[in-house]
């Protein structure tokens, strides 16, 4: 009993305005109303179990496939850089906006609410340069899937993206760009609007440049953070490795605005110039007129896809001549003071060979021989050659096997087979002034650089290899062997020097160095003859002759015009060129050159 | 004349000696208290720390619960826990308040505080501002008060008064009562609030019950209630389309469904044991309303089956105290605050936890002291706090009624 009871007993008897008695609240009452809840903690107990034990792995299983996240592999392709690490091509992340109107909800709606199609326009019309009528016009009355725009910018998507609106959606997708435009297209090819890789590097290094990307499955929340649980190591590591090209963006600029010029000056139907380093084969530039522009691929003929200077053959003519007396020299059939008589005509096997002016030069020497590019000098002194001899020397050139390069589509040069060659004279006498046999310009520059670096025969190539802006992962491998003695060649450039002295390749004489070179003007083989209107003119320049370094070659196909010649259509561009390589290069003038 | 903690040396039921009870004193946190430690009853005790545990519990779930959507939304993770935090100080002072506070005073209080509350929801039909579609709050400076919540703790003493001498009370004071009482239920449907209406009504009608009112009249006026609750549900679109999707969520999962669909697949994912504190993947803004209707599917998804086993025998155990309490009270009212007010907060969880699963429509009403809002918390812990003076009352030493009219034998 307690002293509230014993108290109450005292007041007790004041009770009078009681009608009815009172019941005090029965135990079994409040027991009941325990009960009740009881009976409802037991049925979500059951509940719980239900959904956290029996349809937990199904639940969850569901949850999770609402949570995570498949990582979209867009295909991306690293960068091609020229040999500075400038841009040629580039993988630009872009955005298309798709829309579907029944799940449209501002953040902080009621997740039931759906706005209409003009509230989000509106919104919309801020961030895209398109008015809300416009917009209204495209998505219409479609419920889902309408791709509003494309070609989105990454901040533009983000700035999208923070709208925070439901139904919206934004895809990710990769478009290659070449800033450069149309200036490496001849050589990088380019991607279609699948890219696909349709010419070029892109196509035949596409493994290469690909970078390899794994699916990966990454949980996040509902506004798209990742979440740090599961993640597989190297998950978010970005392949930064770059192409790495041995070309060089001004001076393949400066190379095709110069012959351009030329071109369209005589009217030609295309025009290349190389330089290539003549002791590793780096070409430094590769250009070729007419070509195209690979971000508008669409708008060309596909004919300009491929690089004629390593798929075309033509015949050489005069410049090859300087790699012919070389051969002379190195089996010793000449001396490198000796002399022929040149009168200007002269019969092979009923056939009469005449010097391009008809001139006789009388008894002249070698350099003499180059100076005037006389054929029948050339002839003479090449005669004492066995021929299958000769034969064997320009298959030993490789003038007819592909060319080890990473030149995509370059192809052999062509050579009478050997029984041919031997079996009739007119052979051997007209391959002695470069004609009778073909091959692509990229051949001739390597060949001139076998005469410029002392007799190795090295590999062209344009890749330097894949590399971030520190390391290198691959590298294109430069492997060199000897076909020619120096002293061989040494002599041969002292040659083609006094070509550039005292020949037909003044035009490229610059005060203080010393520079070799050697004009051409070959008559184009068609159907088996010779067609007199259509020349292919070359020039060739190796230099500084005190240290050979680099190969210069011009050749432009079909000039127009009675004075069109090496000297007149290929020199002015090589000059052009050489000018701009002496100074890009930083080349100091002959010390030889300046005293005398 | 009445008994109080300075008198309670003339008797010594529990078998203290007047020294005992002295040195008992002399701690300064028992002038503080409304009745020295020693004394208070092991249920007032045990309410006190469970309550304590409750909150603080609360607090972290909280704390998990809203930290990523207060950071993305607030740029602040800790802005729900901060304020929740100056809240339960604030609700834990009411505590106190409602702990040293009378019963006979909070049962004189009981009917004004009905009617101001009364008059507060009628006030949010028409200046409220509206959230989430239903208007349930008025704005007050920086305080945003919804009377639907703090006029619980008045639901329960009016009705103790009412119902504890039911048979007794004169037939028009008992109508007054009533419409004022059907009247607030209307009112609160009228915000739309239907889960605050229905657990009123439930709970009125559990202290009728408890109170000794007919079954036959609890029979008509639960089938009443019912009744009114589906005319509700039909003529309100909004609820509507919330019971429908209530009973087929997985039919439009993106649409109506899309909030039960969500906390069912945070639930289900717990499994046994539950991703770990903090670790809920539901919470990152896949889970609508994750910081107060919904927070116990992060509860359930971060400590799993056995979390929630947990939570599920605290609530029993809550329940078991307040009928302990209301066992050993020795008057009507005292029985019927105690009951009642056991009855709302376990009853409040179970329908929150009862939204969460799936086994009712989807409503908004908070799971008491765990749920983001200031309000709530107030209204439970000022109901907590009336929980533990009916059990330190009913130890006779304090308090007291005029609860003449009972004959001793009686009570026996």
């Amino acid at each position: 009993m307690s002293i509230g009871r014993k108290y109450h007993h005292q007041r007790r008897p004041n009770s009078s305005h009681s009608v009815v008695p009172i019941k005090p609240i029965s135990s079994f009452r409040v027991g009941l109303v325990f009960s009740i809840l009881c009976i409802g903690i037991l049925g979500l107990f059951g509940r719980v179990a239900w959904l956290q034990v029996f349809r937990a792995s199904e639940l969850e299983a569901r949850a999770r496939s609402l949570q995570t996240y498949k990582t979209q592999t867009l295909g991306s392709r690293r960068s091609i850089v020229d040999r500075r690490g400038r841009l040629i091509a580039i993988d630009e992340e872009q955005f298309r906006l798709w829309a579907h109107p029944r799940y449209f909800n501002f953040p902080g709606d009621d997740p039931s609410q759906i706005r209409t199609t003009r509230e989000v326009a509106q919104k919309l019309s801020e961030l895209l340069p398109l008015p809300t009528s416009q917009l209204l016009k495209r998505i219409g009355n479609r419920s889902s899937g309408v791709k509003i725009f494309e070609g989105l910018d990454p901040e533009k998507a983000s700035e999208i993206r923070r709208l925070g609106i439901s139904g919206l959606d934004l895809e990710p997708y990769l478009q290659r760009v070449y800033p450069q435009g149309s200036l490496f297209a001849n050589v990088v090819g380019f991607l279609n609007q699948e890219r696909i890789p349709q010419a070029g590097l892109e196509q035949s290094l596409n493994k290469n440049l690909l970078i390899e990307e794994k699916t990966h499955l990454l949980r996040r929340s509902a506004d798209g953070t990742p979440l740090p649980d599961d993640l597989e190591p190297g998950l978010f590591a970005k392949d930064a490795e770059k192409l790495y090209l041995t070309l060089d963006a001004r001076l393949q600029e400066l190379s095709l605005k110069a012959l351009q010029v030329e071109v369209d000056k005589w009217d030609a139907k295309k025009g290349v110039a190389i330089v290539m380093d003549v002791n590793n084969g780096e070409i430094l530039t590769l250009a070729s007129t007419p070509t195209y522009d690979p971000n508008t691929y669409w708008e060309y003929s596909p004919v300009l896809f491929k690089e004629w200077s390593v798929q075309d053959l033509f015949e050489p003519g005069s410049t090859f001549k300087p790699i012919n007396l070389a051969l002379a020299l190195q089996e010793g059939i000449i001396l490198p003071t000796g002399r022929v008589n040149d009168t200007g005509k002269i019969s092979v096997g009923g056939w009469s060979i005449y010097n391009h002016d008809r001139r006789a030069n009388g008894l002249i020497d070698f350099p003499k021989v180059l100076q005037v590019s006389s054929n029948v000098g050339m002839v003479k002194a090449m005669s004492k050659m066995k021929p299958s001899n000769y034969w064997d020397w320009l298959h030993k050139l490789g003038l007819d096997v592909s060319p080890e390069t990473d030149l995509p589509g370059a192809v052999a040069g062509h050579l009478k087979n050997k029984g041919n060659f031997v079996s009739h004279s007119i052979e051997h006498a007209t391959a002695s002034y470069g004609q009778g046999f073909s091959l692509t310009p990229l051949k001739l520059a390597q060949l001139h650089a076998l005469i410029a670096n002392g007799g190795l025969l090295v590999r062209p190539h344009v890749t330097k290899g894949l590399q971030t802006d520190d390391t290198t992962s691959y590298k294109s491998n430069v492997d060199l062997y000897r076909l020619l003695r120096p002293e061989v060649t040494e002599t041969i450039r002292s040659w083609m020097e006094s070509v550039v002295e005292n020949g037909s390749g003044k035009g490229v004489k610059t005060l203080g160095y010393r520079i070799g070179g050697k004009t051409g003007t070959a008559q184009k083989a068609v159907n088996g003859g010779y067609d007199s209107g259509a020349k292919i003119c070359s020039f060739v320049a190796n230099f500084p002759l005190d240290n050979p370094r680099y190969v210069v070659l011009v050749v432009v196909d079909e000039p127009k015009g009675q004075h069109a010649y090496g000297s007149t259509v290929a020199v002015p561009v090589a000059k052009k060129i050489i000018d701009g390589l002496l100074v890009l290069e930083k080349i100091p003038p002959s010390v030889q050159k300046l005293k005398s | 004349m009445k008994p109080n903690k300075h008198r309670i040396s003339e008797s010594n039921k529990n078998g203290l000696t007047n020294r005992q009870l002295n040195k008992a004193r002399v701690h300064f946190w028992d002038k503080l208290l409304p009745m020295p430690w020693e004394l208070w009853p092991s249920e007032s005790r045990l309410l006190l720390a469970l309550i304590g545990f409750w909150s603080l519990a609360g607090l972290l779930i909280l704390g998990s619960a809203s930290w990523w959507v207060a950071s993305r939304e607030m740029n602040d993770g800790a802005y729900y826990l901060k304020r929740q935090v100056i809240w339960l100080i604030a609700s834990w002072s009411i505590l106190y308040l409602s702990i040293s506070t009378n019963l006979r005073q909070w049962l004189k209080l009981a009917g004004p505080g009905l009617l101001i509350g009364w008059l507060l929801v009628g006030a949010t039909l028409i200046i409220g501002t509206q959230v989430n579609g239903a208007s349930r709050w008025l704005i007050i400076g920086s305080l945003q008060i919804q009377p639907s919540e703090l006029i619980k703790p008045f639901i329960i003493l009016q009705a103790a008064n009412l119902f504890s001498y039911w048979r007794r009370i004169k037939i028009d004071q008992k109508l007054f009562w009533l419409s004022i009482y059907i009247s607030l239920i209307l009112l609160i449907l009228k915000q739309p609030n239907l889960s605050t209406a229905a657990l009123t009504g439930i709970i009125l009608w559990l202290i009728g019950l408890a109170g000794g009112v007919r079954f036959i009249s609890l029979f008509l006026t639960g089938s009443i209630g019912l009744l009114l609750g589906t005319i509700s549900i039909l003529v309100n679109d909004y609820q509507r389309l919330r019971v429908i999707s209530f009973l087929d969520p997985w039919k439009d999962p993106l649409g109506n469904g899309y909030q039960l669909v969500q906390s069912l697949l945070a639930i289900g994912s717990g499994g046994w044991f539950g991703e770990g504190y903090g670790l809920s993947t539901q919470k990152l803004q896949y889970l609508p309303i994750q910081s107060t209707d919904f927070i116990y599917a992060v509860f359930a998804e971060e400590f799993g089956f056995i979390g929630s086993a947990m939570l599920l025998s605290f609530l029993l155990l809550i329940a078991f105290l307040g009928l302990r309490v209301a066992l050993r009270c020795t008057n009507n009212q005292a029985k019927l605050i105690a009951i009642g007010s056991s009855t709302i907060l376990v009853g409040q969880a179970i329908m929150n936890i009862s939204v969460a699963t799936g086994m009712i429509p989807t409503t908004g009403l908070p799971l008491p002291m765990v749920s983001y809002g200031g309000n709530s918390l107030i209204s439970s812990l000022l109901i907590s706090g009336l929980l533990i003076r009916c059990s330190l009352e009913s130890t006779g030493l304090i308090g007291g009624f005029h609860i003449n009219k009972i004959p001793s034998k009686k009570i026996e």
